[in-house]
């Protein structure tokens, strides 16, 4: 989970002890469509892994994207 | 061109940089033609200052611009200056992944952006070269484009609509200086306008503003003075006048 948060403060630009919250878009000034890729990009690097579409779009949240995460590792 | 000489055509002068610069180069002694879509916003110029002519038109409608600026130039002698500033900004990332199961960029948003911002400006331009080189008038086209033009994520079509409006600058000043007519474009960065801010969220426009060498948005005063020069300079032709306060995209 330290791994995740670190990469959500980093893409993200929040403070880190934000990332322990379930933050969505609404609630981050810099998540929009491209900055997800970007996210999205540095998760799959960090992780070694590849998400489909369908990942992609459902991870709105921080709760979603730590779900979709942990079904692949 | 001095500006008591000058006969100024402006688009979009209802608001924004169109408004300011119609009321500025009016008080300077130039005849001024308002061109808006919005006969509304017209009509408080109208109010503001008297002198200004003002004429409802939407310029992305050839029929409509066709019929205005044949017009204009039926019914005053020395029109000598156009100013393409009529435009829209609308934003979309040409794949939106959130967007299931299809994100693509709206067509309707691609049209509507190239309709206004493009084709508004060579419809616009097309009308008035003609009418100036039947009149044999001299004067200048000066472009309304961005530092968007050079491509900035997220604007795909307003991007490329501004590239199109910096390349058609430079075929005209290429193909219309035998007629003794400048052509020359504006590409202001980030300004203090209410467009900018309707256009982005705070937080982006903050970035944008840190990432300013200068630390600020542009005034749109800036903007007026830089259409000044580009009236003014005589030798200043086929150029991209960059006011950005140093910041590259």
């Amino acid at each position: 989970m330290e791994k995740i948060n670190h990469i959500l403060a980093d893409t993200l630009k929040i403070p880190f002890e934000r990332t322990k919250e379930n933050l969505g878009m609404d609630d981050v000034d810099h998540w929009d469509s491209l900055s997800h890729m970007n996210l999205i990009v540095a998760i799959e690097d960090a992780f070694g892994i590849e998400l489909s579409g369908d990942d992609i779009a459902e991870m709105t949240t921080f709760n979603a994207i730590r779900t979709t995460i942990s079904k692949y590792i | 061109m001095e500006l008591r000489q000058a006969h100024i055509i402006i688009t979009g002068a209802g608001s924004g940089f169109g408004k300011a610069m119609a009321l500025y180069f009016s008080s300077k002694g130039a005849s001024v033609f308002a061109l808006d879509i919005n006969g509304t916003s017209l009509s408080k110029l109208k109010k503001e200052d008297k002198t200004v002519h003002t004429y409802t038109c939407d310029v992305s409608n050839n029929g409509d611009v066709e019929e205005v600026v044949d017009t204009l130039f039926q019914n005053h002698s020395g029109i000598n200056v156009l100013i393409n500033n009529a435009g829209i900004m609308k934003n979309a990332p040409l794949v939106n992944v959130l967007n299931r199961p299809d994100g693509r960029h709206s067509m309707a948003l691609w049209d509507e952006v190239i309709q206004v911002n493009q084709n508004g400006v060579f419809y616009m331009a097309r009308s008035f070269i003609n009418n100036m080189i039947k009149k044999r008038n001299k004067g200048v086209v000066i472009n309304m484009s961005s530092i968007a033009a050079t491509g900035n994520a997220g604007q795909t079509a307003y991007s490329a609509s501004k590239a199109a409006v910096e390349a058609m600058t430079k075929v005209w000043a290429k193909e219309l200086g035998v007629f003794g007519i400048r052509s020359v474009a504006i590409a202001p960065g980030f300004m203090n306008t209410m467009g900018t801010h309707e256009a982005l969220e705070k937080t982006m426009l903050d970035k944008w503003v840190s990432k300013t060498p200068l630390n600020r948005t542009g005034a749109i005063e800036e903007v007026i003075l830089a259409a000044q020069f580009a009236i003014e300079n005589d030798f200043y032709n086929g150029e991209v006048l960059g006011l950005n306060g140093g910041l590259v995209l």
